[in-house]
């Protein structure tokens, strides 16, 4: 057995390139706090509209610059608080209740195949589960330009899904299941599959940039990125949801290699 | 097959495989064995005429694409109207097998090119399948 690489948490997600979740947190308070510095400015100065004569509407006219920052800045707040109480807290929450699990699979499956996969996870306090759900997932991603911008989409496909029950958890003990899974026998395997990273770095292009500029190219070849299937992935994963009562619920997927190879005598 | 492109008709005909749903489906590693056929509008001179074995992505991401094999045939000039055949034997890979998702469509498919000394060359492809099952083409078991 193997341990499984974590992969995402939610599944079936649609994300943009560049700007995820600490970028729209940075932004949303940078813009939070120039709006309070743009009305702070303003309160200080004691600036006043000068055509309105009529003292209750100057009056309601000198504050409501400082009702629409405060709207401004709740708003933008709020996002800022959603996008870092999301990620950050919340995951924080979740670890202080949960310790990563540990997660034994195959090495790699073949198209047609059964696997049984071995969740151990620690529980660090005490909690009610209400509900286990662990799926295997067939993911497609894919990323797009539009214009100059890059997007990145994905769709999950659920394959198989085993809902089990809860109960409480105390700290100090441990939730544990053994559950099996199977690649449908007409399925795809994992998109690029390793042979095709292999072959593409000893493609005629690949040489001949290797030729041009041995240093940009070793470094280019070492990237993650370096893949003849850039923009295009299929892979699978086994995606196991805890929901906690009155607790962030634990998300996590795992993924499984599949070989381009289909099993003909499955004997598990 | 006959396609009609600007300044050259190409007809790529697939001699071997098995028919799914119209198109010619092998296993992986298979050898493709088929003929070209090049009618060249005007007269024209060619650096070679190739035949590639590439698979390419389709649907919502930006394209992938990969050429797995090629076969150099008839170089030189090239009469107008005159056709031109070229025999060709491509081996698949064991990887990727066609595929179509929700996001994705992966397709195999022969090209013929014809690489012009000159100007633009002038291209055409017939899509095969490679599965290695030929019973069902549902990659999600539904």
């Amino acid at each position: 057995m193997h341990q499984l690489e974590p992969s995402f948490s939610e599944i079936t997600s649609t994300g943009r390139s560049g700007c995820g979740v600490v970028s729209i947190a940075a932004v949303s308070i940078l813009v939070a706090l120039l709006g309070a510095g743009v009305f702070g400015l303003m309160a200080l100065d004691g600036s006043d509209l000068p055509f309105l004569d009529n003292p209750a509407a100057a009056q309601v006219a000198d504050n409501l610059p400082f009702v629409l920052g405060g709207l401004l800045c709740l708003g933008f707040g709020s996002v800022a608080a959603w996008a870092v109480g999301s990620t950050i807290i919340g995951g924080a929450m979740r670890r202080a209740k949960l310790d990563e699990p540990e997660v034994l699979g195959p090495e790699k499956v073949r198209v047609g195949e059964s696997f049984r996969v071995q969740y151990r996870q620690a529980v660090k306090g005490d909690i009610n589960v209400t509900r286990i759900n662990v799926r295997l997932l067939l993911r497609e991603w894919v990323r797009y330009t539009s214009g100059t911008d890059t997007y990145t989409t994905s769709h999950d496909h659920v394959i198989q899904t085993h809902e089990l029950p809860g109960g409480l958890f105390s700290s100090g003990s441990m939730i544990i299941q053994e559950l099996d899974f199977a690649i449908p026998p007409s399925g795809i395997h994992t998109f690029p599959t390793p042979q095709m990273i292999e072959d593409f770095k000893d493609s005629p292009e690949v040489k001949q940039m290797l030729e041009r500029n041995p240093r940009l190219a070793v470094r280019i070849t070492q990237a993650t990125t370096f893949t003849p299937a850039r923009n295009n992935k299929l892979s699978w994963h086994v995606h196991v949801q805890i929901d906690i009562d009155r607790w962030p619920d634990y998300n996590q997927a795992f993924e499984v290699p599949v070989a381009a190879e289909v099993l003909t005598d499955n004997r598990f | 097959m006959f396609r009609n492109k600007a300044k050259s008709d190409i007809r790529i005909t697939i001699k071997n495989g098995r028919t799914i749903d119209g198109l010619q489906a092998f296993l992986p590693n298979e050898e493709v064995r088929g003929e070209a056929e090049i009618i060249p509008e005007n007269d024209i001179t060619v650096d070679a005429i190739r035949a590639r074995l590439v698979w390419y992505t389709q649907g919502r991401g930006d394209r992938d694409m990969g050429v797995v094999d090629t076969v150099t045939g008839p170089s030189g000039f090239l009469t107008g109207g005159v056709p031109v055949r070229m025999d060709f034997t491509l081996r698949l890979p064991s990887a990727p097998w066609s595929y179509a998702g929700q996001l994705i469509t992966l397709v195999w498919a022969v090209q013929i090119v014809v690489d012009r000394d000159r100007g633009l060359d002038y291209d055409d492809d017939q899509p095969i399948i490679m599965t290695p099952t030929f019973e069902t083409l549902d990659p999600f078991g539904s």
